[in-house]
């Protein structure tokens, strides 16, 4: 019926070390809108990154309305009318709307005046074709999130477009602005345009998608007519049939013993009444799309963020005793999900990023001096006990692999030896190899009596290393787990298949 | 309601510095007796002139979220290029002076260079040069005084309807730099870089170029400037443009215009700034005031200005999510 846009015919692409594209084949036609679908890692961004000039493929070939077409450069996909929406926002909060649509290109006059007639007409003009009351003079800065992907938009309707990427652009947005989202959506199929459309919300593919493409692991698993695939069927191709590695019988299941409690936790618009108990060497999954709460709950732990209720407890000789946050820094240890970033010193060796939360031990006797001895002594303990490969402990840390980056920062943690651990998608980025390391750590931790929070987006990883989850959705904990869940029932809680629960904001 | 109250706080940031100024003008009327009269406010504006020059490059600089502490030295090196070309080769004053602008252009386009192409931060980078134009300054002259020729010194002191030449010209260039930060191209990605620079790069503005251009153009307005303060003397002095950057600043953050970059105007931001320092000198003057006191208040103001624009940029992420949570 409608006509065919783009045709991406077997794409295939590869990085040292990962085939991240094989043989994929993917089809938009004018007028509909396709979802694009998968678990991390499946080659979504990839695919898309292809399509949007950033990365060039090995194999395969683009066509662009019949036309055979090759980008260089992000610049030769926007002249083929290809859009990016990207869910992360360019916008310059201290300028109004007209200024922010048009500041890569402004109509001008005389060469270097803005010809503010002319902008404000084709604004306004975009604007109306949005669906959109704000006026082209607000600042973005008095804007609400709808509004300002709303501006995005525009900016992407002012050029010749006739192919939009819309990278998970309902994250952020709330239940009102959505259902907006969804109606200028409508409005651009109706125009004519390709929408290809990028979510982990399940439900969302139903109410805007015409056709669906489900990759997995680099190839495409299945699609078709969204009519004709039922949302089970969805999870099952984006979840496959993987081998899951098992714990089997290390699994702590015997008598449980409760030695932390998180009481109403609540912070505005981000996590609602969060409740939970940790048990002596558990490993306890917080489970969730991106943006769900898991990650917001660590830091409220951690105190790293302002929440509007929280009560910490630990739980000493059966007595529950309320903690205050600075008791929480000082025994709970904290891997964060950039390492690079939040955790390690790039610049100093293995040895001083190692002992940087231990430096209140390793002094000399009486003095405020650290002892280097001491520090050495330690560093090369862990690292004999974490197979850290390193030349030496003075070696510098932006040298080492992701790997073995992210076991200097266990060993960090290990010198302190905290009862409690948080580690957030500690396997990030890392190798297969890597993984499976990082893993046995964990297990062996859990085993010598370490209590274990494991945020992580891989469902193997959280499947085969977790006694219980807990599963976020939009900000709060809509059900706690045991072992032995399927991995169908997981994926459709966290994406809100299987309890259409109400909207909090994320 | 929490928008409303939000809304009062803003009202109070956006019109405080009003509420300074008419509150300085009003003590001094009513403390020094000649202090609202023509001849006091004219020549009270003639002596802000240069500065409203200056403050002006100076807020161009802002708006991109850096800043330029070497301006008063190019003011000073640039005058002294001049000076010396007048009275060692004999240059006439227009021929010198059109070298003293070039010098500035020039010498902002080695900040300019130092910061785009070595990467070197804005702020590291123009102390290291108000130090070195300075000394560069000293060596040309020989630290000596040069006295202007005749022309010069009658334009110092000239008026048009009664108001010096000076702040004609004063009022002319912040004119035009008002239209150029508010309607040209230009001006816009000035602002935009005050927004991000990561932003500016994923949006495709040439933001290297225009950061190079706004130290290029407060090196132009500085040397502008320096050649108002140096006819007003009637000379080239070592003091020329010493501490002005400074006061720039201090009346940039007065005028409601952000250090963070991005927010303000040049009119009436600029102006508003200048003027409210130089009524408190001029008034303090009056007052018979101990001349080191305005230092000590000048300082005062400075620090409360800069903490309501601390405060003002931490409300203004509460504006936002305010409004979030109420859609």
């Amino acid at each position: 019926m409608s006509s065919t846009v783009l045709k991406m015919i077997g794409i295939g692409k590869s990085f040292p070390g990962v085939r991240a594209l094989h043989n994929v084949t993917f089809t938009a036609y004018a007028g509909e809108a396709i979802a694009l679908l998968g678990a991390n890692g499946a080659g979504k961004s990839t695919l898309m990154n292809v399509l949007g000039g950033v990365i060039r493929h090995d194999d395969g070939k683009l066509e662009i309305q019949g036309k055979s077409v090759e980008f260089k450069n992000p610049k030769d996909a926007q002249a083929e009318g290809i859009a990016f929406v990207h869910q992360e926002m360019a916008l310059l909060p201290t300028m109004t709307v007209m200024d922010n649509m048009f500041i890569a290109d402004f109509p001008k006059r005389w060469g270097a005046i803005i010809n503010r007639t002319e902008m404000r007409n084709q604004c306004t003009e975009v604007l109306e074709r949005l669906g959109c009351r704000i006026s082209p003079d607000n600042y973005i800065k008095n804007l609400g999130t709808g509004d300002r992907q709303m501006v995005e938009i525009g900016r992407a309707l002012l050029g010749n477009n006739r192919i939009f990427i819309f990278d998970e652009p309902t994250s952020s947005l709330t239940k009102g602005e959505k259902d907006n989202l969804i109606k200028v959506i409508e409005r651009l199929k109706r125009e004519g345009m390709a929408i290809i459309y990028i979510t982990h919300f399940l439900s969302e593919v139903y109410d805007i998608c015409d056709r669906v493409c489900v990759l997995r692991g680099g190839e495409v698993a299945g699609g078709g007519l969204i009519s004709e695939v039922s949302m089970n069927k969805l999870v099952r191709m984006m979840v496959g049939d993987v081998k899951i590695g098992d714990r089997g019988s290390e699994r702590n299941t015997a008598a449980r013993k409760p030695i932390f409690q998180v009481d109403e936790l609540n912070r505005r618009g981000v996590l609602e009444n969060i409740n939970f108990t940790l048990n002596k060497g558990e490993i306890l999954g917080f489970w969730g799309l991106l943006g769900s709460g898991r990650t917001e709950t660590a830091r409220a732990i951690m105190g790293l963020d302002t929440v509007d209720s929280l009560k910490i407890s630990t739980w000493k000789d059966d007595r529950l005793t309320e903690v205050s946050t600075e008791f929480v820094q000082h025994n709970i240890g904290l891997i964060t999900e950039e390492r690079r970033v939040d955790g390690l010193f790039l610049p100093m060796s293995v040895s001083r990023n190692m002992s940087m939360a231990n430096l209140r031990n390793i002094r000399k006797k009486h003095s405020a001096v650290i002892d280097r001895k001491r520090e050495a002594e330690l560093s090369r303990e862990f690292t004999d006990r974490l197979n850290i490969k390193i030349t030496s402990i003075e070696q510098k840390v932006e040298t080492l692999s992701g790997g073995n980056q992210q076991k200097v920062i266990l060993g960090r943690w290990l010198e302190v030896n905290p009862d409690i651990l948080i580690m957030d998608e500690p396997t990030r980025g890392l190798d297969v190899s890597a993984k499976a390391e990082i893993a046995r750590i964990i297990v062996r931790l859990a085993k010598e009596g370490t209590s274990i929070i494991l945020i992580s987006s891989e469902i193997e990883e959280m499947m085969s290393l977790c006694d219980r989850f807990l599963v976020f959705n939009k900000g709060r904990i809509i059900s706690n787990l045991e072992y032995g869940v399927s991995q169908e029932e997981l994926v459709g809680l966290a994406a809100g298949t299987a309890d259409a629960s109400k909207r909090v904001m994320a | 309601m929490k928008l409303k109250q939000l809304s009062i706080k803003d009202s109070l940031f956006k019109y405080g510095f009003y509420v300074i100024l008419f509150g300085v003008i009003l003590f001094f009327t009513f403390s020094a007796e000649y202090f609202l009269t023509f001849a006091n406010i004219n020549s009270l504006v003639h002596a802000a002139a240069p500065m409203l020059i200056i403050a002006a490059g100076m807020a161009f600089v802002v708006f991109t979220g850096k800043l330029d502490i070497s301006l008063g030295s190019i003011a000073y090196l640039s005058t002294c290029i001049g000076a010396v070309l007048m009275k060692n080769l004999g240059f006439p004053p227009a021929a010198a002076f059109i070298i003293v602008l070039l010098s500035g252009i020039v010498l902002g386009g080695i900040n300019g260079f130092i910061i785009v192409i070595l990467k070197v931060n804005p702020l590291i980078t123009t102390l290291g040069t108000l130090t070195a134009f300075r000394g560069l300054g000293l060596i040309l002259t020989q630290s000596f005084e040069i006295r202007m020729p005749e022309a010069v010194r009658a334009f110092g002191t000239s008026r048009i309807l009664g108001v010096f030449s000076d702040v004609w010209l004063a009022l002319l260039l912040l004119i035009l730099l008002h239209f150029i930060h508010q309607k040209a191209v230009f001006g816009k990605q000035v602002t935009a870089l005050g927004n991000g620079e990561e932003v500016c790069l994923r949006l495709g503005i040439r933001v290297d170029r225009t950061i190079f251009l706004t130290f290029m153009l407060a090196g132009f307005l500085a040397s502008i400037g320096g050649i108002v303060s140096m006819a007003q003397i009637g000379q080239s002095t070592t003091f020329l443009g010493k501490g002005m950057e400074f006061t720039a600043v201090a009346a940039i953050v007065l005028g409601g215009i952000s250090l963070f970059g991005g927010e303000g105007k040049i009119i009436p931001g600029v102006l508003i700034g200048v003027l409210t320092l130089e009524l408190i000198r001029n008034g303090l003057n009056h007052l018979g005031a101990n001349p080191y006191l305005y230092e000590f208040v000048n300082g005062g103001i400075i620090f409360t200005a800069m903490s309501a624009d601390a405060l003002k940029a931490r409300l203004r992420g509460q504006v936002i999510l305010v409004s979030d949570e109420n859609t």
